[in-house]
């Protein structure tokens, strides 16, 4: 009996203290994955939000561009989305060809407002939305957003109107039934400001003249805090003046990320490019590097930076000494502190130059993917790759989508942390539809050139986003 | 009245008071001053205890008694028997009466002319004072009849009966518990309302007077009569109990004639007829006809169909005797002195009859079992366990008094009742289940047995509701309670008791409003029971074998788990669980014996099970089985609940005091000091715990590929072996811990005790809210819901945590769970996940293509399928009725997910519980459309690019008939599951079905008017729930039979 006892006493005893030995580990909590939100678009969404421009007398007329870099006819409805209180009108569907772009001109689906914006549905995969913009000062182009989100940071712009012709807006779409409300605090050279309570109703667009809230501001950052709602935001910053004179629809930042590309940037003689960074966190420093990406022939220092909280810090890398024998490069944007951070490039080109002038701007990439559509405009451009990896070689192939079908261009290796780009003229005709395809994810930029304005862009996903800090 | 024997005398040739010998104390003084008495013993073929009774008479301290024999039964040997005793006395031949009293009235047509008139049974003995005591205790208090304290025969120490107290319906009853001890406790002298007619002291002028018994009554009710009659002519009725009368009381036996409840249901309506006014009798007539159908209901349901002819066969034997009922009122009113309302006074409120029923004293023998009964109450342990079960019961009811007072608020599983009770049983009984796209599968009977209830109880849907919620505790502490009763121990079994009361799983359920975490809690302490039962294993089992054979455990281990899945399907997982327990707990203790028999009962039970449970049965072997319906939406992922927590039960939102560690002592108790067949049973309770610990354990790790349901549910097993072992430990103190010698076991008593009282104080604490923790509000009146009737009916897609549902929801992956209802917040009919899932996936497609970010057109996809509302759930209950801190928020991904569609609406301040959406294009669920609407559409997501447009609400509400009007030239679009039991009649014309949108259904009516959507339940179906009924009706019936026939414990 005594031996039963300490049996059954040894027994039940030990299953509870292995019990709870074993509880002391962490346990595997599986919920569901967090959403991969990019601030890159990704074309198999299906859904793209333009937050627009003017109409077609304003000084950033709008209009859309939809590719379809698929093999198949695409159908695309594009809602148009209007600044004032008409009603909001019918949804037009369009069908593609394969291999194919069809311009349409928002105005024309709102006429009388002042400000346009779209929702296009798309339900083919392989297309790609871009809004195109045609101002007295310059042209531009971006593609829409494929996600709505409830924080922008724009890093940089001017309002310096009486005596640089500087102008800056914001444009704020919001595609939902229900209005949303934003708050909007600006931290500019002449001190910081905010508009609270600004609502975007439902289905409208919405614009704040910055120009106006912030006035003689030479270098001006905003962040867009969405109280209520959810938004699809853009920068218009108009440029003219003797020295400068441009258009830029830049596709506002939402949220920030801690590792982000720069594909193309450069110090080429008679450009000056401008990277701000943003840091849009309230307490916390970031301490940021931008590391440089070549083809391969230097490797250079990372230009240190620290971000206070709420603050932007720019560099001019125009005047950046180590950069002095390089001429096309990347910027790879790192929060070595994880403090998310919003990052831009601006390109200018003045007046002076020989080369084709005007502004251009970006905004940093923040996924990188093995499959991406760009979508080209004119001879002069070119897109830009780069690998991100610190070790793995990606097979870069570059193909063409035209109306015949799919053009296998030429096919090429590139190195870990390597940067490489592919001219338009190399690739065939004005208005290729370049799709790049890697073995390992790549972040693909292109500089789109045309004879009278220049353009920078991200190009768009077209397969998994994933997040740059995850692939590295 | 003939004379048998030439030695007989007839009645009228018998001279008064002589022919008696008075005893030697007598003197012709005393004679004289002292009023004449006869003693009347009518004998009835007497035993050999007669010649006790007429000594005990003729021994009598009283010297003017005389004695008279009435012989009823003709006996040709009684008067040498008489004479041989009492050769002065008179002997009557009664032997062409019928009966006691009209063989006693025969003494009124003799010429004797007593005082006082001593009317005996044949199995009397007095005390040697009786008749003196009676006389003096009658003159003194001018009573008109006097009655003695009547003991028993072989047991003087016992009282039988000290008067009579009757009621409105002349029922009698005692005013001593049967086998009182005689302890001088009702010795004063008391006005009763009647005496029994074993003896009595009645002035022979008011026997005169009343003309007697009612000779009309052959056996049984006659003194009820006698004094009743005697009281409305304004005598008095005493007991005298110094005066001591032993009695047999053996009527049933010396006549082989078992016709009690016969004689006393027709004699006491008799007496109702005879004796009640015309006023009192529209009250008292109308009443006793309502207990006599409860009474003969009972009888009915328990298969005592003699019982129900007797019952009911004393209104037809009484109408049969209206015309000398009649006579008898007539003569009653001329010596009626006495105001109905007077009597009433004197009687006793309310019903014997009741009373008797709930003691248990209908429908058993007499005096045996309820001897055995008052011998147990008597114990000082069964005080305890009434206290015990008082304190347990004030406890529950105490801490629930919010429930009891406000309801319950329909939150989680405790989904609200429809608003009648016909709507509870329409559910049950039409086989169409509305909730996610709708499909066919019964609601559990359980619930169309509540609607019954409710039905049965005036429409107290409220009330069932609550009982729905608070009944199955009752039920576990019940179960907990009988576990060790087998023992014999009522202290083990009050330790049992309580310690299941003061296990925080019953309280934690309610606070998580977990149904089935109570429904587990009711049955685990049964399952046990009839598990060990079944492997027979010393203490459960006699020596001639099983307590029970194996066909009976089969059939309770069915009948067990029958009646708890009936109210909630998961249920059924507990089984596995405590087997599981058993079997290794017997392994470990190294005592297999009985594992074979365990097996078999577990395979019987879960074949009597399926037929329990037969429509159930039916849907799953029609649809297959689905592991969904048990897992309750519950996936594999690893939970927050650790080890400690789930060691002390503290599964609800909030974390119970560490203080319940200290069940730990006692529980270990048996374990240390028990022996013998104490020892082998704490092993394998212990076991059991340990398994359901372990099952919840490896779930709440995320080491199974599939869910559990609720761990309150899971956890149910091992509160009840804890309350098992409890039980236990007080046995092993009473056995085990006195043999011991002096050491450190004897310190186990005193630290068991204060661990208890320790254990139990968070569970005492709890009673603060009278609620239990469970929030004060719930949904109804938080969430926007439109009327359906307004714009036409939808659905509502709920999501969230499957704790947080209000009715078991589908797994969706990632610790989410959904349900789709129709018209708004869920009933209980929608509460359960039916085996046949109809065209559910399609809603689970929409979320998940949603959640992958493939469409942010989910409202259109939605619409499709007639969802309005998607609304997703923070907390179990609204602000500010759920601390935040309680919140299981829904994933990010969700909301970012839902936030990110453009044809979603988020209602903006509903609650901080809940986000709800609304769908800007929906589609009725029931709408009209020009035909040719879904050309084009072959597959839902088609509804992305081509979205339902022009269609315009009809038909709104639920059921399973929904009327309304059709435009002409339209189709009517039916969005749910197709089924061509569904049709549509338009003006009394049906309409053609087509298939619509690939999933839908479409009628083509031939022209507009009033339409009927209609569902036919298939016969089969409803032959199945009837085959049910019957099922359930005799397992009840079989166990009230034994309920009734049990001895008391």
């Amino acid at each position: 009996m005594r031996a039963l006892r300490t049996l059954s006493l040894v027994v039940i005893g030990g299953l509870i203290a292995v019990g709870f030995v074993i509880d002391l580990d962490d346990r595997d909590f599986e919920r569901l994955a967090d959403p991969v939100t990019v601030a890159v678009p990704v074309s198999n969404t299906g859904t793209w939000f333009c937050p627009g421009g003017s109409d077609a007398s304003g000084r950033a007329a709008v209009g859309l561009e939809i590719v379809n870099a698929g093999d198949g006819v695409a159908r695309a409805e594009v809602s148009a989305f209007r600044s004032d209180a008409e009603e909001v009108p019918n949804p037009v569907s369009f069908a593609l060809d394969p291999g194919t772009r069809l311009a349409v001109s928002l105005p024309d689906l709102a006429p009388g407002s002042e400000w346009v914006g779209a929702v296009v549905e798309v339900f083919d995969p392989d297309v790609v939305v871009e809004q195109t913009y045609d101002g007295t000062t310059g042209t531009d182009r971006s593609p829409c957003f494929t996600r709505t989100a409830e924080r922008f940071i724009v890093t940089d712009g001017a309002t310096r109107e009486l005596f640089h012709g500087e102008r800056m807006l914001l444009l704020m779409l919001n595609p939902f039934h229900e209005d949303a409300v934003v708050d909007v605090s600006f931290d500019a050279d002449v001190g910081p400001d905010s508009l609270t309570a600004v609502v975007v109703p439902g289905r409208r667009l919405a614009v704040i003249e910055v120009t106006e809230e912030v006035t003689v501001a030479a270098r001006v950052s905003a962040q867009i805090d969405v109280v209520a709602g959810r938004i699809a935001a853009s920068r218009v910053q108009v440029h003219n003046s003797e020295e400068v004179r441009g258009l830029t629809v830049t596709p506002a930042t939402p949220d920030g990320a801690v590792v982000a590309v720069l594909p193309s940037v450069s110090r080429g003689v008679g450009r000056t490019d401008v990277v701000t960074v943003t840091n849009p966190s309230p307490t916390e420093t970031a301490e940021v590097d931008l590391e440089i990406l070549t083809d391969g022939t230097a490797t250079l220092d990372p230009i240190e930076l620290t971000v206070r909280p709420g603050r932007t810090v720019r560099v001019d890398l125009s005047i950046e000494a180590r950069l002095s024998e390089l001429d096309e490069f990347a910027l790879i944007v790192r929060s070595l502190t994880e403090v998310p951070v919003a990052a831009m490039v601006e390109s200018t080109v003045p007046l002076t130059s020989d080369d084709v002038v005007g502004v251009a701007a970006a905004p940093a990439q923040d996924a990188a993917s093995l499959r991406w559509i760009a979508p080209l405009d004119g001879g002069g451009s070119s897109i830009s790759v780069v690998n991100p990896s610190a070790s793995e070689i990606a097979s870069i192939t570059v193909v063409v989508i035209d109306e015949d079908g799919r053009h296998d261009i030429t096919t090429v290796e590139l190195g870990p942390r390597r940067r490489t780009s592919f001219d338009a003229a190399d690739l065939g005709g004005d208005r290729p539809i370049v799709v790049v395809e890697a073995s390992a994810p790549v972040v693909v930029g292109r500089e789109i050139v045309g004879f009278t304005s220049r353009q920078i862009s991200t190009a768009v996903i077209g397969d998994v986003a994933l997040p740059i800090v995850s692939v590295e | 009245m003939a004379a048998t024997d030439e030695n007989l005398s007839r009645a009228d040739d018998v001279e008064p008071t002589s022919g008696i010998e008075t005893s030697e104390e007598s003197t012709p003084a005393a004679r004289d001053a002292t009023p004449s008495v006869t003693a009347v013993v009518v004998a009835n073929d007497p035993g050999e205890w007669f010649s006790e009774t007429l000594e005990s008479i003729v021994t009598q301290h009283y010297p003017r008694l005389g004695l008279m024999v009435i012989d009823a039964a003709g006996d040709p040997g009684l008067a040498a028997r008489v004479r041989a005793v009492a050769p002065a006395a008179t002997i009557v031949d009664g032997s062409d009466t019928d009966g006691f009293a009209a063989a006693a009235n025969a003494v009124l047509e003799t010429d004797i002319d007593p005082a006082f008139l001593l009317l005996c049974h044949d199995d009397v003995a007095l005390g040697p004072d009786a008749v003196r005591i009676l006389v003096t205790e009658s003159l003194r208090s001018n009573a008109g009849i006097t009655g003695p304290k009547l003991v028993e025969w072989d047991e003087p120490e016992h009282l039988q009966h000290v008067g009579l107290v009757v009621d409105r319906f002349a029922v009698a009853g005692d005013v001593v518990d049967p086998a009182e001890l005689d302890q001088e406790q009702y010795d004063a002298v008391t006005d009763v309302f009647a005496v029994p007619s074993a003896c009595i002291l009645i002035r022979t002028g008011l026997f005169g007077t009343l003309g007697g018994y009612d000779d009309g009554m052959n056996r049984r009710g006659d003194d009820v009569d006698l004094c009743w009659r005697a009281q409305l002519a304004g005598a008095r009725i005493l007991v005298a109990p110094d005066a001591v009368v032993r009695h047999r009381e053996e009527m049933v036996e010396r006549s082989g004639l078992d016709d009690v409840r016969k004689t006393r249901a027709r004699h006491q309506l008799r007496t109702v007829l005879i004796t009640g006014g015309p006023v009192s009798l529209l009250f008292t007539l109308p009443a006793l006809l309502v207990l006599t159908l409860g009474e003969a209901g009972i009888a009915l349901a328990t298969g005592r169909l003699s019982h129900v002819t007797d019952v009911m066969g004393a209104w037809t034997w009484n109408l049969a005797r209206v015309g000398d009922i009649r006579t008898r009122r007539r003569s009653l009113k001329e010596i009626n002195k006495v105001r109905q309302a007077d009597i009433r006074a004197v009687q006793q409120a309310g019903s014997v009859r009741i009373n008797a029923f709930v003691r248990g004293q209908i429908g058993r023998g007499d005096n045996r079992l309820r001897r055995e009964l008052v011998s147990a109450i008597r114990t000082g342990t069964t005080r305890f366990a009434l206290i015990a079960w008082a304190m347990v019961l004030l406890f529950v009811f105490f801490g629930s008094r919010a429930f009891v007072t406000g309801g319950v608020p329909a939150v989680g599983d405790f989904a609200a009742f429809p608003e009648t009770s016909g709507e509870l049983i329409s559910d049950w009984w039409n086989s169409w289940n509305d909730r996610d796209l709708g499909s066919v599968g019964v609601v559990p009977s359980g619930f169309g047995l509540l609607g019954v209830l409710a039905a049965v109880l005036g429409g107290a849907v409220g009330f069932v509701r609550t009982l729905w919620i608070l009944g199955p505790i009752l039920i576990g502490l019940i179960g907990a309670w009988r576990m060790l009763g087998v023992t014999g121990s009522r202290r083990a079994q009050i330790g049992s008791l309580i310690a299941y009361a003061i296990v925080p799983l019953p309280w934690a359920s309610v606070a998580s409003a977990s149904s089935s975490g109570l429904v587990g809690y009711a049955v685990a302490p049964w399952l046990i029971t009839v598990l060990l039962r079944a492997q027979a294993s010393a203490p459960y089992r006699v020596a001639a074998g099983p307590v029970r054979s194996l066909p009976s455990n089969i059939v309770g281990l069915g009948a067990v788990l029958g009646l708890a899945v009936i109210f909630e399907p998961p249920v059924i997982l507990i089984l596995p669980v405590v087997a599981a327990g058993l079997i290794v707990g017997s392994l470990i203790a190294l005592h297999p014996a009985g594992l074979g028999r365990l097996l078999i009962v577990i395979l019987g039970g879960i074949g009597c099970l399926g037929v329990v449970a037969l429509p159930q049965t039916l849907d799953l072997a029609i649809s297959g089985p689905s592991w969904e319906m048990v897992a309750e939406g519950r996936s594999g992922v690893a939970s927050t609940l650790s080890l400690s927590s789930l060691l002390r039960f503290s599964v609800g939102p909030d974390d119970w005091s560490t203080l319940v560690w200290a069940l730990a002592i006692p529980v270990s108790v048996p374990l240390l000091v028990g022996r013998s067949w104490r020892f082998d049973l704490a092993v394998r309770l212990w076991f059991v715990a340990l398994v359901s610990w372990g099952v919840v354990f490896v779930s709440a790790r995320g080491w199974l590929s599939f869910g559990l349901p609720d761990p309150a549910l899971m956890l149910a097993p091992a509160a009840a072996a804890v309350a098992g072992l409890a039980g236990l430990a007080v046995t092993s103190v009473e056995h085990d811990l006195r043999t011991s010698g002096f050491g450190w076991r004897q310190a186990l008593l005193p630290a068991a005790l204060v661990a208890a009282v320790l254990a139990g104080l968070p569970t005492l604490a709890a009673v603060e809210t009278g609620r239990w923790g469970l929030g004060r509000g719930d949904f109804t009146t938080t969430l926007p819901f439109v009327d359906p009737g307004v714009e036409g009916s939808y659905r509502v897609v709920w999501l969230g945590d499957p704790a947080l549902l209000p009715a078991s929801g589908r797994e969706l992956g990632g610790g989410l769970a959904w349900l789709a209802t129709l018209d708004g917040l869920p009933t209980v009919s929608d509460r359960h996940i039916p085996a046949d899932e109809g065209s559910g996936p399609l809603i689970e497609a929409v979320v998940e293509a949603t959640l992958a970010g493939d469409t942010s057109r989910a409202g259109r996809l939605f619409g499709g399928l007639g969802v309005r509302y998607i609304v997703v759930m923070d907390r179990l209950a609204p602000a500010p009725f759920s601390a935040a801190d309680h919140a299981l928020p829904a994933p990010p991904a969700l909301v970012e997910a839902l936030d990110g569609q453009l044809d979603l609406r988020q209602l903006v301040g509903v609650n901080s519980a809940v986000r709800v959406y609304e769908n800007t294009e929906w589609t009725s669920v029931r709408s009209a459309a020009v035909g040719g609407f879904d050309e084009g559409i072959e597959d839902l997501f088609d509804l992305a690019v081509k979205p339902l447009t022009g269609t315009a609400a009809v038909l709104s509400g639920t059921g399973e008939s929904i009327e309304g009007s059709v435009p002409a030239d339209t189709e009517v679009l039916v969005t749910q599951t197709p089924d061509a039991d569904w049709s549509l009649e338009v003006d009394g014309q049906g309409a053609t079905r087509r298939r619509a949108l690939g999933w839908a259904t479409a009628f083509v009516p031939v022209d507009g008017g009033n339409a009927t959507l209609s569902y036919a339940t298939p016969l089969w179906r409803r032959l199945a729930l009837v085959g049910q009924l019957v099922v359930l009706g005799l397992l009840a019936s079989a166990q009230l039979r034994r309920l009734v026939a049990r001895k008391p414990a």
